[in-house]
């Protein structure tokens, strides 16, 4: 009886264990590295103000690397090795800051960031956009768990949030809002996070 | 029915005895693959239909949709066809790509469509009696987190009105609609259904397939095939969205096909690679891709062309 119920307590350990996030990966992971993340952030903010794009590292070893330039008209979609010419002719190419974007990619792959954009949300039928993160992490990831990914919105103003935390429509305050289809949780007033099975 | 409204179907009704068949507007823009931003000749048709019509009162029908933003969005189909936007995360994809044809063939047609499918709860396209269900037309209007679709209710009303016409096998086991549906099976299309969809609304193409939705068909170069199927009109891939937008860096061990997009060109580029330029999402993308890899994601092609000697309106 004794085997049965250690056994039994062992599998829903392992089952509870790979359905959810360990727990460093909280609001705490956000304090801990907040000037890292806010740096990346600000800089992507600043970058992609004029001349939109987002960047996304294509495998776990942060050496693939996916870039999105978005114009009026088209989007480029590029895939490039991180550190080859061809990255750095088509960031001359698009006029873009070639010193600000590799530093910026140098700061995604030293946080574990695997994907940068902007998206657009919509409040009373007004156009808002926010800054959107990926993280993955080895604590996030095991050969028995889902891939998992830690992702950050940033909003540019203050946003409601329910006693639980999770993130509001401001549109209608007890409805939840969703981003990319997952329901975020409050770091403070103008960031939430979530986990997800996909970074973008 | 209030007296402007039938006014309106009248007008509707009249205005389709004289239609322009979408034949002789695909001529006038010069072609099939007359791909061009500025107004041409049928989207100043359409834009003057709707600004003859200027307004539409509320519609019984569709309880949710604010007639003015539906007129606001009628005018910015027509002006900006690229610009059509199927949302995020949702399965709408393949009506996304379908229609391509009618923004960018006869945007005037499809205005028309249109307003009768929002004053009469149905409407006809092609060969085509559409009668949307109540519970999709309670919600177009409602779908919210989705983008640019949040604002679009006359694309909601569209894009729900065909997933709840046309049905495959993906939609055997949800077959009824349920709020969120649109992210899930319900909305889903195989390539059968696709091309289904295609003879149906668009009766003046001609359309031919090749591919299925777990065997990829055999060419020995994309790039040459695309590019000779591109020369009679529009071209539709279905391919593995998995691979053509990367969310997450596990293999999968099953590659499907899940995402349709519209061909607008293929070029050789200097590298070695393909530049695969295609319309979805509500946007021209151009993606450098080598040809193994345009090899792994695509299922399935399907081209269509304008019948000669069509007569079909």
């Amino acid at each position: 009886m004794k085997v049965k119920l250690f056994i039994s307590g062992i599998i829903l350990l392992a089952v509870l264990g790979g359905c959810f996030p360990t727990q460093k990966f909280t609001y705490n992971y956000y304090q801990a590295n907040e000037k890292a993340l806010q740096r990346i952030k600000t800089q992507y903010a600043r970058l992609s103000k004029d001349r939109p794009f987002s960047i996304e590292f294509k495998d776990k070893a942060f050496s693939k690397l996916g870039l999105e330039i978005i114009t009026d008209s088209i989007r480029y979609i590029y895939v490039f090795d991180s550190d080859s010419q061809a990255l750095t002719d088509t960031l001359r190419k698009y006029h873009f800051d070639e010193r600000a974007v590799n530093d910026l990619i140098y700061d995604m792959r030293q946080n574990s960031c695997t994907w940068i954009t902007t998206l657009d949300y919509y409040e009373k039928r007004q156009r808002k956009q926010l800054y959107f993160l990926s993280i993955r992490h080895k604590d996030l990831t095991a050969k028995w768990k889902d891939e998992k990914y830690f992702t950050l919105a940033f909003f540019s103003s203050k946003q409601l949030f329910d006693h639980k935390n999770r993130l509001l429509d401001k549109d209608l305050d007890t409805q939840k809002r969703s981003i990319n289809g997952e329901i975020f949780y409050k770091v403070n007033d103008s960031i939430a996070y979530t986990y997800t099975g996909h970074f973008r | 029915m209030h007296l402007k409204n039938l006014y309106i179907t009248v007008a509707i009704i009249i205005g389709n005895l004289f239609i322009t068949p979408l034949i002789s507007v695909a001529q006038s823009i010069g072609g099939a693959n007359n791909y061009s931003n500025s107004l041409s000749i049928s989207q100043d048709k359409a834009i003057q239909f709707l600004d003859s019509v200027q307004t539409v009162d509320s519609s019984k029908h569709w309880p949710n949709v604010d007639p003015v933003l539906f007129m606001e969005n009628l005018r910015f189909f027509a002006k900006s066809p690229l610009k059509f936007y199927e949302g995020k995360g949702t399965n709408f994809c393949a009506y996304m790509a379908l229609t391509y044809i009618p923004l960018n063939y006869d945007p005037e047609y499809f205005s028309r469509f249109m307003i009768n499918l929002f004053i009469n709860g149905k409407a006809t396209f092609g060969k085509v009696n559409l009668k949307p269900g109540k519970r999709v037309r309670n919600e177009a209007g409602l779908i919210k987190y989705k983008g640019a679709l949040d604002i679009s209710p006359a694309g909601q009303m569209w894009f729900l009105t065909l997933a709840d016409h046309f049905k495959g096998y993906l939609n055997i086991l949800n077959h009824r609609f349920d709020k969120g549906d649109e992210n899930t099976f319900w909305a889903s299309t195989n390539f059968a259904k696709f091309n289904r969809m295609l003879k149906k609304l668009f009766p003046q193409f001609e359309v031919h397939a090749r591919g299925a939705d777990i065997i990829k068909p055999r060419i020995d170069n994309w790039y040459k095939y695309l590019s000779e199927k591109m020369q009679k009109g529009p071209v539709f891939v279905y391919l593995n969205n998995r691979l053509l937008y990367k969310k997450t860096h596990v293999k999968a061990r099953f590659g499907i096909p899940t995402h349709y997009v519209v061909l607008l060109d293929i070029q050789k580029a200097d590298n070695g690679k393909l530049n695969f330029i295609y319309w979805d999402y509500g946007r021209k993308s151009l993606q450098q891709v080598t040809p193994k890899f345009l090899d792994e994601i695509i299922y399935g092609v399907t081209n269509s062309s304008l019948k000669p000697n069509n007569n079909e309106g």
